[in-house]
């Protein structure tokens, strides 16, 4: 049972035995939050994800080929297709509908990415693809100023980290410090429109840039990249494993632990997700018999270890989720070389986690925990067109593998609620 | 309500203002090159055939991708991630051929006959006797992708596989390179245009 139904259940034991509340209204309260926790239905779920990959869609007519258009053709259509968008934009907020509104901003800063994609491919650029990235992040950052629209700045927040990095991974340099005032400048926008949930996106992009530093540091050094990377991750699970530690209304840390759990997590994911990224062999700290990162490694995954030993016997965690946990943080270690088995362990790690992320935020009413899930599994789809499309393997195979992945998701889902159900009605 | 929305419309046309510069300065910045640069003529080489194709283009390995700098005069020092300065000469079969290898900006202008080609290291190759000069290194032009459709790369790919691809490229006076023609066997068989 969700835990903010167990602490309502026995408030309102408490407060219908010293009257405050009638029998009648404490079952219909109970009631009232069952129905709204079955409204997230298997049917929601497979329907967020499906728009993840209806958008992921959009990407594979950007890599098709226009064969039959000419150049002038092709721009045409480009320029049209931004406008029009921007057309629907003014309709939507004068017919008073802001979601379509923000969707169809969403839409036009997709396009002017594409746009650039579809130039760069028209005229055969092949040159720096941070550049392009930068172009599309100020487009997005523009949108978000000028039309006030926060899906653009979460986008732009996104492409910055993403331009920071881009060089860092092709070409392990130069250093990303220029994310700092591109940062700063967004920061400036959210504060400037008053948008107080931009700042967790803000917060989230900023945990990217430690990741790239170390990167960065790593390659300038000669230390391997992907360890460092896996030392931050464990960072992460520290932090998250800490945080389901106190998840208790007595702690000192009251009312911060789900941040602090979703940040730690967030860091994790994306320290796990950077070490996909590497394009030559990974090597451990085992491999190149480097003393200080094998005892950094085994401090964190033994910190890690006590806090969600604690927490399972605090009754914060299952022996289930800590073991998943701390076997999350402790895996990565044993990565060595370039082969498919260290890349398939790093996926399963990833994907792994984001599903118990999904999983966790639902069956304890989580929503951080159910965002970050659901913005993690789009961003490791996109990873895998990308790596699928960069092989052999045609986008057919990119859509199967997807395809199969959302239906176990969905599936375990079910399952998942269906358990969630059965509780409750026992 | 009706200056918000006029308020609301005109910072959406300077978005779309601004972000429509942005995408036609792109273009002009490529078509002036196409129509203003030195032209160029570079031998490409077979690749991994596993590599050989990526969703409808053509990946492009030239003769000058890997130079080796023991055999040319000029800097060695380089790291991945540097831009460096290719100086290119033609030669009597009509292709051109690197003379030497600088680090970026130090060339001021080019020799008589010579055109300044700018790269990105992409990996140094460590020389036996030196760690931090290469013996070799490969270089992106960022002119490495053909994008055309699947039929005709797969027809482009079969003619460069037996070596008489060729690609010109116009490089403008700062060294960037753009595609801008195809040769199979010494005949230019593709001119990419403008618009």
């Amino acid at each position: 049972m969700p835990r903010y139904e167990t602490r309502l259940k026995r408030d309102l034991a408490n407060w219908t035995e010293k009257g405050w509340v009638t029998p009648e209204g404490a079952e219909a309260v109970l009631k009232a939050v069952a129905s709204r926790e079955r409204r997230f239905s298997i049917a929601n779920i497979v329907a967020i994800l499906g728009a993840v990959l209806l958008c992921f869609s959009v990407m594979t007519f950007v890599s098709a080929n226009w064969e039959d258009l000419s150049k002038g053709s092709r721009l045409a259509i480009l320029f049209t297709a931004l406008w029009a968008s921007y057309g629907a934009v003014y309709y939507a907020k004068l017919r008073g509908h802001p979601w379509i509104c923000e969707a169809a901003l969403l839409v036009s800063v997709g396009l002017f990415g594409g746009s650039i994609m579809l130039i760069s491919q028209t005229y055969h650029l092949d040159g720096n693809a941070a550049d392009a990235v930068l172009l599309w992040a100020l487009g997005a950052l523009t949108t978000g100023a000028l039309a006030a629209s926060r899906s653009a700045l979460a986008a732009a927040f996104c492409l910055f980290a993403l331009w920071a990095g881009w060089d860092v991974f092709q070409y392990t340099q130069p250093p990303p410090w220029m994310f700092l005032p591109a940062w700063g400048l967004t920061m400036v926008v959210v504060w400037w429109k008053n948008w107080t949930p931009g700042f967790h996106i803000a917060l989230l992009s900023l945990i990217s840039w430690p990741i790239f530093m170390a990167y960065y540091l790593a390659a300038q050094h000669d230390y391997p990249p992907g360890q460092l990377a896996v030392l931050l991750a464990q960072f992460g699970f520290l932090i998250a494993a800490a945080a389901f530690s106190s998840m208790r209304p007595e702690s000192r840390l009251s009312g911060f632990q789900n941040p602090m759990a979703a940040y730690g997590i967030a860091m994790a994911l994306l320290a796990i997700f950077a070490n996909q990224m590497i394009t030559g062999p990974i090597k451990t700290g085992f491999d190149l018999a480097i003393g200080p990162l094998v005892w950094a490694h085994m401090v964190l995954v033994l910190g890690v270890a006590g806090l969600v030993a604690w927490s399972v016997h605090v009754r914060t965690l299952k022996a289930s989720d800590a073991g998943i946990l701390l076997a999350a943080s402790a895996l990565p270690i044993f990565l060595s070389g370039n082969g498919f088995p260290s890349r398939a362990l790093l996926a399963g790690v990833m994907i792994g986690l984001i599903v118990w992320t999904i999983s966790f935020g639902l069956r304890h009413a989580k929503p951080s925990l159910k965002i970050l899930g659901y913005c993690a599994f789009g961003v490791e789809l996109l990873h895998i067109y990308f790596r699928t499309l960069g092989s052999l393997m045609d986008t057919a195979l990119f859509y199967l593998l997807a395809g199969l992945l959302l239906t176990g998701l969905a599936f375990g889902f079910a399952k998942l609620h269906g358990q969630s159900t059965e509780t409750r009605g026992a | 309500m009706k200056t918000f929305s006029i308020t609301f419309g005109l910072a959406l046309v300077l978005t779309g203002l601004l972000q429509t510069a942005a995408l036609a300065w792109m273009v002009l910045d490529r078509v002036q090159l196409l129509r203003t640069g030195t032209e160029i003529v570079l031998d490409t080489r077979p690749v991994d055939p596993r590599s050989l194709f990526r969703g409808h283009y053509v990946i492009l390995n030239y003769e000058i991708s890997t130079l080796d700098l023991q055999n040319l005069p000029g800097s060695k020092t380089f790291r991945s991630g540097d831009h460096v300065d290719v100086l290119i000469e033609r030669q009597d079969t009509g292709t051109w051929d690197p003379a030497s290898v600088h680090s970026a900006g130090s060339v001021v202008s080019p020799p008589d006959g010579q055109v300044l080609l700018r790269g990105r290291v992409r990996h140094c190759h460590r020389s036996d006797h030196s760690d931090s000069e290469c013996a070799k290194i490969t270089v992106r032009y960022g002119a490495e992708k053909y994008f055309v459709y699947k039929d005709r790369a797969l027809e482009l790919e079969r003619v460069r596989d037996k070596r008489r691809l060729r690609i010109i490229l116009a490089v403008s006076e700062d060294g960037e390179a753009a595609v801008k023609g195809i040769e199979d066997g010494g005949r230019r068989i593709y001119n990419e245009p403008l618009f």
